[in-house]
């Protein structure tokens, strides 16, 4: 496993040009993206906790917490929480609103959804939690209808993520709040090193070991360095109509929340 | 640089689990939980501001990221926050503690009186760790030392005041400080008349020279 260099990453901004769009480093007709992205959380559903904390050494937690002190979810809201998965950000939503609120747990993976599904109604919730399977890019819901939206950790893993930020916008009433946690560019050049070497030589060995999976790991590593970087983010999500955007880096930058205000 | 949110998250699940886990041992406290259900409560101890969440009988402890305004704001240093908590002193005396407190009043008293009703039994925490008997053994020890501590500090009081004011006659007694305010004030009260009454005589003297 080699680590990544400049002539092996191709252009994130050249991302959907002639029907072709990344898949990792990979260029993938567009509507087969979807279907890949399936398969590899289809892989690592059922091990999806277990790797996050070994991957991050915990870490993720603080970032998803940081995620919600930032919310300004109170009592009697809704929620959605997109890429939701196995359902860390909908629990403690739910803990917040309360029995007079509402948290939909979606996600357009179903082996995420089953284990998100199974993973909070063992922990005993489920009264104000619904579970929909859902495209980010085309929500299922009615126009300003919740209070507050959030995807962790899924929107690289979108086809078109202009068209996903432009759905959530709609379904957002105003007022309501879009936050965005999801991997980005470590500040830190020292960092950045560092990262980059965890990433392409310990992650798919990991995957290997305890998922049985190293290419999907392979792609968590190619897919986060194709993200767009803080600034583009908070520049697609002004573009799409959101405003008050700014985003908090977190861990020198390894990941970034990013937050914007339906006006 | 600011510091990485990443660590002020750390260190405010670390306060929201401990208090939590907390909470569990005064079961007196939950009712005032569930009043307190939904409630949005600013405490600023600069520079570090902390939002306390009511919600599922539990407290959520956040730092303040979120721009959305709480229902109340406490104010104050952390010790006069402390001092506010500890104190047997009713709500209408709050502002004696450097305490500034705004929002909505209902909230505040509802707060005010679930930590009141704070009684944490620490012995059934320990318990928990090192089986019932140890527990009971170290809580017994504890109140007993606590109990002899009091009486030790209230006797050392006594003696020290009575050494200073009757044996040694360094400072003067209780009652003859009182006596002696009391003059002081009585003087204070005399002179001000005293100075009024000259203050009219020399007006009365610019309004009529010739008399």
């Amino acid at each position: 496993m080699s680590q990544i260099t400049d002539s092996q990453k191709p252009e994130a901004s050249a991302h959907q040009t002639g029907g072709q769009t990344h898949f990792g480093y990979k260029n993938v007709p567009i509507q087969e993206k979807e279907a890949r992205v399936a398969d590899v959380f289809h892989s690592v559903a059922s091990k999806y906790d277990l790797m996050n904390d070994l991957m991050s050494a915990g870490i993720h937690r603080l970032w998803k917490r940081f995620t919600i002190e930032t919310s300004g979810v109170r009592k009697g809201h809704r929620v959605l929480d997109i890429a939701g998965g196995t359902g860390d950000l909908t629990m403690k939503f739910a803990d917040i609103v309360g029995d007079d609120g509402e948290v939909v747990l979606a996600d357009i993976n179903a082996s995420m959804l089953k284990v998100g599904r199974d993973r909070l109604l063992d922990k005993g919730y489920g009264r104000n939690i619904e579970f929909v399977q859902a495209n980010a890019e085309c929500l299922p819901f009615p126009d300003n209808h919740f209070d507050c939206v959030s995807i962790a950790f899924g929107l690289r893993n979108v086809t078109n993520k202009d068209r996903a930020i432009e759905s959530m916008l709609r379904v957002l009433k105003p007022g309501g709040r879009l936050l965005i946690l999801e991997f980005s560019k470590p500040v830190l050049p020292i960092i950045s090193k560092a990262y980059d070497l965890y990433s392409f030589t310990a992650l798919p060995v990991m995957g290997k070991l305890i998922a049985g999976d190293s290419e999907s790991y392979q792609y968590l590593a190619e897919s986060i360095r194709m993200h767009p970087d803080q600034e583009t983010l908070k520049a697609m999500m002004e573009t799409a109509g959101f405003a008050r955007c700014k985003f908090y880096n977190m861990t020198a930058g390894v990941v970034a929340l990013h937050t914007g205000i339906k006006p | 640089m600011a510091i990485d949110p990443v660590i002020v998250s750390s260190m405010t699940a670390a306060i929201e689990e401990a208090i939590n886990k907390t909470l569990q041992y005064s079961p007196a406290s939950q009712k005032h939980i569930d009043q307190l259900d939904g409630a949005v409560i600013d405490i600023c101890t600069d520079p570090f501001n902390i939002r306390l969440q009511f919600g599922n009988q539990r407290i959520f402890i956040h730092h303040q990221t979120d721009e959305s305004p709480a229902q109340a704001t406490i104010s104050g240093s952390p010790l006069a926050l402390l001092r506010l908590a500890t104190s047997s002193e009713s709500l209408t005396n709050l502002g004696k503690n450097s305490v500034v407190i705004e929002g909505d009043s209902e909230t505040i008293q509802q707060l005010y009186a679930f930590v009141k009703t704070l009684d944490i039994d620490y012995e059934a925490m320990l318990a928990e760790i090192t089986g019932g008997i140890p527990a009971h053994f170290i809580g017994s020890s504890f109140r007993s030392l606590r109990r002899w501590t009091k009486s030790a500090n209230e006797s050392m009081e006594s003696n020290i005041e009575e050494y200073l004011q009757e044996e040694g006659r360094q400072v003067p007694a209780r009652v003859e400080t009182e006596i002696f305010a009391d003059e002081v004030d009585e003087l204070t009260l005399a002179v001000d008349r005293l100075a009024a009454r000259i203050e009219l005589l020399v007006q009365q003297k610019k309004e009529s020279p010739n008399t």
